[in-house]
């Protein structure tokens, strides 16, 4: 008997299960559904623990071994055992957490957006002299534009026909447009690939395709 | 039979013996006659065909030894030179006088048979032993195998006044005699076998008829031997005494393999014509002779010897051959003593002795051999012939004959030879222009010759033509490894012509013909070749374009990605020092030189319908899905829009998070308006995490109280909240389209048509405006400027006013660097494409 044979029908009838209890009002299959959908966020929920034991664990062993960057790994648990130990006894609303918040987390990963927003610039720069084709030239009118219709000129406010005519034109007509066709094939891909895990297609259970 | 004969000299010998007792030859024929083997004694063949082959020196050599007997049968007294020490050794080459040696061993030892010893008994001996009993002198059968060694053998017993009248064989005896049956031929050969009564007295007055007799040794000069005895039969006894026996004896075309041309030389047309004109034959009766005899018969002079007699040729393989081309088989005579011997036999018995009584002689019983032969004109003169010198007997003899005839003459009586100038020359060594040549050249080669070399005739030769169709002569072993290369090289021209190289180097120095004269071998060096390439004006350019790129790739280049990478990292940090300036010089300078907008966007207005269509104290959801890295651009947008509801509407707000950080950020951004709101302490529930993503997202849609599972559900504020359905509005914070796509989606038909606003980054509003315009969505509100237009439509006081200014001033930079980046990198693509190394840069 093949191994992948039990999870796969488990996938398939599970899936099916909730499927049709999403589809017919039948009160047995609802609460079949809502048993599994509860396991699955407890599910879920474990696996993120699983996760951060386990990133405790490369890292610690990283400190105990004193390999390379064990300093960061350190500062790593340390910052893990804390945020941990403060959540878990205070909760979101401990002042300590709030502090953890205010002082570490936005600030940093602020920080690393903002040189997000110097590294797009730079590429813009330079994406000419990388690639001077109609489409990069394109694409570089497009964002000067955008930009150009979205900024506030000193003393003078929005530039007119940018703000008033340009912008809206291109958040509603091709943006939109293209946002939606991207959409629907996001939508159609997860159509398919749910027909295909329910068709045993696509086993994605412990054995390659 | 108990005893096995030796096939060489006839001698009896028991079964279990491989070899003759007495000749020590092999008793067993070699199965495998083809291998040569050391020890072998070599069988002779017909070796004259090697005439050609042999250098000048040598056959000038041969030539002079030729001559030189014929002086020395001109001078007697020459051959009472001892045979131990020939006069001719010392003058020998090295390396003949090996040969010298061996042949005199040979001749001493092997190749002398008794009975030729008894032949070489002095003739007064002869004359005065009794005659033997005559044996029936005939033959069983012609078959090679029939002439049997030991029946020709026994012939040589026979004494020869009785061998002239009863060994005359049927061609010999006339034509009555001719009509005898074959049987009493076989009978009388029948009677050899068996053992001849001992006579009283051995007939033989030599030292070595004194030992016992010899067996008969088989070989066919026994049968000469015994012509020649019936020769000398009738010789009367003194002038037989008289004679010297080895100066007549009728054993040197036999010994002196020129047997061939003995019998040409019977068979010569005016001999033939003589011969049968004596027996009374009429002219008529040649006509079964060829028509070479018939013309000789024509044109020949009469001659006064006897008629030839003569058999059907037998095989005389065990004989050396006589000349090239001579097969196996010869025919061979046996003649009357008066008639069959050849003339210098004849003329020998002239002088010593009466003419026998000749048989009449027909042509018709000339076997088919001599009918066939055809005389050359070069050839020996004919039988008989008395104008032609008469060579030495010792010509024709092979050396142990020759010097054992010496040592003969020198035991016998001196006697003069009475007609040495009469015997026949050897027909074997005689060509037409050696008859010519001087006898000054002789010198010792006349004795010490080699038997194969003495058997070595002429190329110029003629060929008989009965001899062609024999099969070609099998060389002796040691001949065949001596042969030379032209007779196996297939297609070299085969000439004696004298321009034929003389090999002046090497072990074949001297020798001529030895090697094809081919161009087998090309001497000297080759001629040089031109090794130059003949390329075309192409293939030269594409060489040398070939050698120009390896040459390019054997030069180092100078490594300038170092300078590229300071410039890129020197351009970033001047970038990002250059927004943060700007950022921090209107922060710090309080710069308010920007105007907020007086009105939201489009998409803003509808989440003002929203705040409008909100009842009072209704329950609210809001999510928090957003990271902290966008905090600020969100609380930016959300702190005015949920100040204003919040004062408009008083919602029982439920706050729940997908992200882990989510409800942190929840309570950073209560903070921030608790100050105004005060009651949110009790409005404000915060469920907490929701985990699952996806999952928990449509359970929390399905259930939401056991998707979160807590006592907050128990709240007042959330009292009316069995359901999703029962929030009447749904606030979505999030910086991800994904996120924004999943709660619209998954919580689609559990929201029952309440309302949905998403307060989205710049950088997702995008995505979420098709669900807005498609009405999933009620409200979109993203960007800073919708902060600032709720801000400015408010007294609330929200950073957007403090981001607005900086915002729009980085914003108008960022937007003049592009612009100018694009410009400056679009010349430099322009410029790289003429200069590629800047282009690299």
């Amino acid at each position: 008997m093949k191994s992948w044979l039990v999870p796969t029908a488990f996938a398939i009838a599970i899936g099916a299960l909730i499927l049709i209890g999403s589809i017919l009002p039948i009160p047995l299959l609802r609460s079949i559904s809502m048993q599994l959908l509860q396991w699955g966020m407890i599910l879920a929920g474990i696996a993120v623990l699983v996760g951060i034991g386990n990133l405790f664990a490369v890292h610690f062993s990283r400190v105990r071994r004193r390999q390379a960057g064990a300093l960061d790994s350190l500062t790593l648990l340390v910052a893990l055992l804390a945020t941990l130990f403060i959540g878990v006894l205070g909760g979101p609303s401990h002042p300590w957490m709030q502090v953890a918040v205010e002082a570490i987390i936005v600030p940093v990963e602020a920080s690393l957006m903002a040189l997000l927003a110097v590294t797009l610039l730079y590429a813009a720069m330079r994406l000419l002299r990388r690639r001077a084709d109609w489409m990069s030239i394109l694409f570089l009118a497009i964002v000067v534009l955008w930009l150009l219709s979205s900024v506030s000129l000193p003393f003078l406010g929005e530039i007119p026909i940018l703000s008033d005519w340009v912008r809206p034109w291109l958040l509603f007509s091709p943006v939109a447009g293209g946002l939606r066709g991207l959409l629907l094939g996001v939508a159609l891909g997860a159509l398919v690939t749910g027909l295909r895990v329910l068709f045993a297609l696509d086993r994605p259970y412990g054995e390659k395709t | 039979m108990s005893e096995i004969l030796c096939p060489n000299c006839g001698t009896p010998n028991p079964p279990e013996q491989d070899r003759c007792f007495f000749c020590q030859h092999a008793l067993h024929p070699i199965v495998d006659k083809e291998r040569v083997r050391p020890g072998l004694v070599p069988t002779e063949k017909s070796t004259s065909e090697l005439e050609p082959m042999l250098p000048d020196w040598l056959r000038q050599a041969r030539e002079a030894a030729r001559s030189t007997t014929t002086d020395q049968e001109e001078k007697p007294e020459k051959r009472e030179t001892p045979l131990a020490e020939p006069a001719a050794s010392s003058d020998l080459p090295e390396w003949l006088a090996g040969l010298e040696a061996v042949a005199r061993d040979e001749a001493q030892d092997e190749e002398l048979p008794d009975w030729l010893r008894e032949q070489f008994s002095p003739p007064s001996a002869l004359a005065e032993s009794p005659p033997p009993t005559p044996p029936a002198f005939t033959f069983q059968e012609f078959a090679p195998e029939a002439f049997a060694p030991d029946e020709l053998g026994g012939v040589a017993q026979i004494s020869a006044p009785e061998a002239e009248e009863a060994d005359l064989m049927s061609w010999l005896r006339g034509p009555e005699e001719e009509a005898k049956p074959l049987d009493e031929v076989s009978d009388w050969l029948s009677r050899l076998d068996e053992p001849s009564p001992p006579s009283a007295e051995p007939p033989t007055t030599s030292p070595f008829l004194e030992e016992p007799t010899p067996p008969a040794t088989g070989e066919l000069l026994d049968w000469l031997n015994q012509a020649t005895a019936e020769t000398a039969a009738p010789q009367p006894p003194p002038s037989t005494e008289e004679t010297p026996l080895p100066a007549v004896s009728p054993f040197a075309p036999a010994a002196g393999t020129s047997l061939d041309d003995w019998f040409a030389g019977m068979t010569e047309p005016e001999a033939a014509l003589t011969r049968a004109e004596d027996r009374g034959l009429p002219a008529e009766d040649t006509f079964d002779l060829p028509d070479w005899l018939k013309s000789a018969v024509e044109t020949a002079a009469p001659a006064e010897t006897a008629p030839v007699s003569t058999e059907p040729s037998f095989p005389l393989d065990h004989l050396p051959s006589t000349g090239p081309g001579e097969g196996p088989t010869l025919p061979l005579q046996a003649a009357p003593p008066d008639s069959a011997l050849p003339d210098w036999l004849s003329q020998l018995q002239a002088a010593t002795a009466p003419p026998p009584k000749v048989e009449p002689f027909q042509q018709a019983d000339l076997p088919d051999w001599p009918r066939s032969s055809k005389p050359s004109e070069a050839g020996p003169p004919p039988f008989g012939a008395e104008t032609e010198p008469a060579g030495p007997v010792e010509t024709a003899l092979p050396e142990y004959l020759a010097s054992f005839a010496r040592e003969e003459a020198s035991t016998t009586a001196p006697t003069p030879p009475a007609a040495p100038t009469e015997l026949p020359r050897s027909p074997a060594f005689l060509a037409p222009q050696e008859e010519a040549r001087p006898a000054a050249s002789e010198d010792i080669f006349s004795l010490e010759m080699p038997e194969w070399l003495s058997a070595i005739t002429p190329a110029e030769e003629p060929k008989p033509p009965f001899l062609e169709d024999l099969a070609p002569a099998e060389l002796p072993s040691w001949v065949q490894a001596m042969r030379p290369v032209e007779t196996v090289l297939t297609g070299a021209p085969t000439s004696l012509e004298e321009d034929v190289p003389i090999e002046v180097s090497g072990p074949l120095a001297g020798l001529q013909g030895v090697l094809p004269p081919i161009d087998v071998l090309i001497s000297g060096k080759p001629k040089p070749q031109g090794l130059l390439l003949q390329a075309s004006e192409a293939q030269q350019a594409d060489a040398l374009l070939l050698e120009q790129i390896l040459n390019t790739e054997a030069q180092p280049k100078p490594i300038r990605s170092s300078l590229l990478i300071a410039s890129q990292k020197t351009l970033r940090w001047a970038l990002a020092t250059l927004l943060v300036l700007t950022v921090l010089a209107v922060q710090i300078v309080g710069f308010r030189a920007i105007p907020l907008p007086v009105g939201l966007p489009i998409e803003s207005n509808r989440a003002l319908q929203v705040l409008d269509a909100l009842p009072v104290n209704a329950p609210l959801l809001m999510i928090f899905d957003y990271q902290p890295a966008l905090a600020g651009e969100l609380e930016a947008v959300a702190i005015p829009f949920v100040d204003r509801l919040l004062g408009l509407r008083s919602p029982n707000i439920t706050a729940l998070s997908t992200s882990p950080t989510g409800m942190a950020l929840a309570e950073r951004f209560l903070t921030r308006l608790e100050q105004r709101y005060p009651s949110l302490e009790n409005t404000f529930i915060r469920l907490g995490y929701l985990p699952g993503g996806v999952v928990g997202i449509r359970t929390f849609a399905l259930y939401p109280r056991l998707a979160l599972p807590s006592e907050l559900w128990n709240r007042p504020a959330l009292q009316a909240v069995q359901r999703f359905s029962d929030y009447r509005a749904m606030i979505l914070l999030t910086d991800q389209a994904g996120l924004a796509r999943a709660w619209i989606e998954q919580t689609g038909d559990q929201r029952q048509g309440n309302f949905l606003v998403v307060i989205a980054s710049t950088q997702a509003a995008p995505l979420i405006q098709p669900y807005l315009l498609s009405g999933q969505a009620h409200g979109l509100l993203s960007g800073l400027p919708v902060g600032a237009a709720f801000e400015a439509t408010s007294n609330l006081s929200s950073p957007v006013s403090a981001y607005w200014n900086a915002y729009h001033i980085a914003l108008s930079l960022v937007v003049l660097l592009i612009l100018l980046g694009g410009i400056v990198s679009l010349v430099a693509r322009v410029r790289g494409r003429y200069s590629p190394n800047k282009a690299e840069e």
